[in-house]
C-alpha cells in the first residue's frame, strides 16, 4: 500500500516492513522544514501501524544533501522541528535500516547515523558537509557516537567526504553493496532483523538509549526489568 | 473491585489502586478524588495493608480535573469544595504511596503522582503542568514539589511555560525515583511497595512522616522531631523483634504494633 504526499515523503508497507521515502522533486537533495515535518509523521504513521522496521530511503539519484537554507527569522523554527525529528528518530523503538543512494550529507548523514545499519551503494558519497554551509543538528552527537569522539572531530574538522568505501572503513557505513543489488540487500538485512521476534527488536533500541540515559547502575535496574518482563515463549 | 472509574487490587500487603477510566483519560473528576480518598481512608484502618500503589489504566496515568467543569467554577465554590477537601485529606495519607506511571501525568495527574512517597516511571512517561497554558496554576502542589525537587531555575522554566518533561528528564532532575521498561511499570512499582512492606510497619509510617518534616519545619525542628520518633519507636514490639532477628541472624517478622 502506497501513499502520495504532497510534502515529499512517501511510505509503502509490507510485511511489516514500511519503508520511508523522501522525494526532492527539486532534484536538490535538500530537507525543508515542511518535509521534516511530514517525515515525523510518517515514521509516527508506522508506529501506529504497528510496523516491525522502518527502512529509510529516498527516490532519486541522492539519500540527501543536507537542510535548504533559511534566512535568520525563520531559522529557529527550522531548528525546533529539526530538534522534534532528531529527539523521535533516536527514541524509536522500532529498528531502522538506511538505504543510502548517491550522495548522503550533513543532516542526511546525522540521519543516517541515527539508524541502526546503513547500506550504501558502492558510488555513493558520505559527506560531513551540509548543502547549507552550517554544521547541521544531530551530526556532531550522531557522528561521535558512531565512531567515537576521536574520529568524529578529524571527519568534521576536515571537512571529510568519503566514499562508500572509505566510510566502511571508518565505520560510517556497515555494507557497501552495487547500485544494481541495493533494494534486494536491504530487504534482505530488513528480513533477517524483522526475524527477530518482536519484543527482541524493541528492546535492544530502548536499551541503548536507557544505556545513554542513565549510569550504569540504573541501566541494569532498566535491563533487569526489561528480562524480567519477556519470558521465553511470550511474544506478540 | 471496582467502583466507578477507580478499581483496586491485591498483592499480599500492597494494595493497588487503579485509575479505570481510559476513554476519559483518567480525569480526576471529584467523585474519582473522593473516591481515591475513600479507598486511602480503608487502607488506613486495613492493618494488612502496609503499602499502597497508585496507578492507571491505559496511556494516561492520570488527568487533572475536567476542563468544563473547572471552567465553570467561581474561587469560593473551588476553595469550599469536595475537590480540595480531597486532595488534602490524600496529603494526609501516612502510609507508604508509590506512583506507577505509565504514559501521560499532566496537571493533576502530576500532581497525584507528585503526592506520592516514589514515583516510578515508563521509559515514555511523560510530566508536566500545563496548567498556565489554560489560564490556571498548579495549584494541588506541582508549583511547590517541582521547585523544591528540581530546583528554581529548572522548575522556573518548566512551570512558567507549562511544557512537557520526558522521563529520563524527570529522573535526571530528581522528580522520578527510577525509569523502567513501559510494560514493567506496574510490577517495579509493586515491587518497591513491597520492599517498604517488609520493613517494619510503624517505622515506615513514621518515616514518611520524617520526610515530610524535611518540608516542614527547619533543621533543628525536623530534627528534634526526629528523636522524638525514634525514641517512639522503642515502644514497640516491632523494634524488639526487628533488633532480636538481626542479633540471631534470622528474617524479622513484623506484626505492626
Amino acid at each position: 500500500m502506497r501513499s502520495a504526499d504532497p510534502d515529499r515523503v512517501d511510505t509503502v508497507e509490507r510485511d511489516g516492513i514500511c519503508t520511508v521515502f523522501l522525494h526532492y522533486p527539486e532534484g536538490d537533495g535538500l530537507l525543508d522544514v515542511a518535509q521534516v515535518g511530514s517525515l515525523r509523521r510518517r515514521l509516527r504513521d508506522a508506529l501506529d501501524s504497528h510496523a516491525g522496521l522502518v527502512v529509510l530511503a529516498a527516490e532519486g539519484p541522492d539519500f540527501c544533501v543536507g537542510l535548504a537554507q533559511v534566512e535568520g527569522g525563520r531559522r529557529h523554527d527550522v531548528a525546533s522541528q529539526v530538534r522534534g525529528l532528531l529527539m523521535e528518530v533516536r527514541a524509536f523503538p522500532v529498528p531502522i535500516v538506511a538505504q543510502l543512494r548517491g550522495r548522503c550529507a550533513g543532516f542526511g548523514l546525522a540521519l543516517a547515523l541515527l539508524a541502526d545499519v546503513r547500506l550504501a551503494e558502492m558510488n555513493s558519497l558520505l559527506s560531513v558537509r551540509d548543502a547549507s554551509g552550517s554544521l547541521p543538528p544531530g551530526l556532531a552527537w550522531a557522528l561521535r557516537r558512531t565512531v567515537g569522539h576521536a574520529r568524529a572531530a578529524r571527519l568534521l574538522l576536515t571537512g571529510a567526504e568519503l566514499t562508500a568505501t572509505e566510510a566502511a572503513g571508518a565505520g560510517v557505513v556497515d555494507e557497501v553493496v552495487d547500485d544494481a543489488e541495493l533494494a534486494v540487500r536491504t530487504e534482505e538485512v530488513a528480513m533477517l532483523i524483522a526475524a527477530q521476534p518482536r519484543r527482541v527488536r524493541s528492546a535492544v533500541r530502548r536499551v541503548l538509549v536507557a544505556t545513554e540515559e542513565l549510569p550504569f547502575d540504573e541501566a541494569m535496574t532498566f535491563d533487569g526489568w526489561l528480562w524480567t518482563s519477556h519470558p521465553p515463549g511470550v511474544d506478540e | 473491585m471496582t467502583a466507578g472509574s477507580v478499581r483496586t487490587e491485591r498483592h499480599e500487603a500492597v494494595l493497588s489502586i487503579v485509575l479505570d477510566r481510559p476513554e476519559t483519560r483518567n480525569a480526576l473528576s471529584t467523585p474519582t478524588l473522593r473516591r481515591i480518598v475513600d479507598l486511602l481512608d480503608e487502607a488506613t484502618v486495613d492493618r494488612d495493608v502496609r503499602a499502597v500503589v497508585l496507578t492507571g489504566e491505559g496511556p494516561v496515568f492520570a488527568s487533572g480535573a475536567d476542563v468544563r467543569e473547572l471552567r465553570d467554577t467561581a474561587p469560593a465554590e473551588y476553595l469550599a469544595s469536595d475537590r480540595r477537601r480531597a486532595w488534602d485529606a490524600m496529603a494526609g495519607f501516612t502510609k507508604p504511596l508509590v506512583a506507577a506511571v505509565r504514559g501521560y501525568a499532566l496537571g493533576g495527574g502530576c500532581e497525584l503522582a507528585l503526592r506520592c512517597d516514589a514515583i516510578v516511571a515508563g521509559e515514555s512517561a511523560v510530566l508536566g503542568q500545563p496548567e498556565v497554558r489554560l489560564g490556571i496554576v498548579a495549584g494541588a502542589g506541582g508549583a511547590q514539589w517541582w521547585t523544591r525537587i528540581a530546583g528554581r531555575y529548572q522548575a522556573g522554566a518548566i512551570l512558567m511555560t507549562g511544557r512537557w518533561v520526558p522521563a529520563y528528564e524527570a529522573r535526571r532532575l530528581g522528580i522520578v525515583t527510577v525509569v523502567v521498561p513501559d510494560e514493567a511499570v506496574r510490577s517495579a512499582a509493586r515491587r518497591l511497595a513491597a520492599d517498604i512492606a517488609e520493613c517494619a510497619p510503624i517505622a515506615v509510617r513514621a518515616t514518611k512522616a520524617m520526610i515530610a518534616q524535611a518540608y516542614a519545619a527547619p533543621l533543628p525542628t525536623a530534627l528534634a522531631h526526629d528523636r522524638l520518633e525514634l525514641a517512639a519507636m522503642l515502644a514497640t514490639d516491632d523494634h524488639v523483634e526487628g533488633m532480636t532477628a538481626f542479633l540471631k541472624r534470622r528474617a524479622p517478622r513484623f506484626e505492626g504494633c
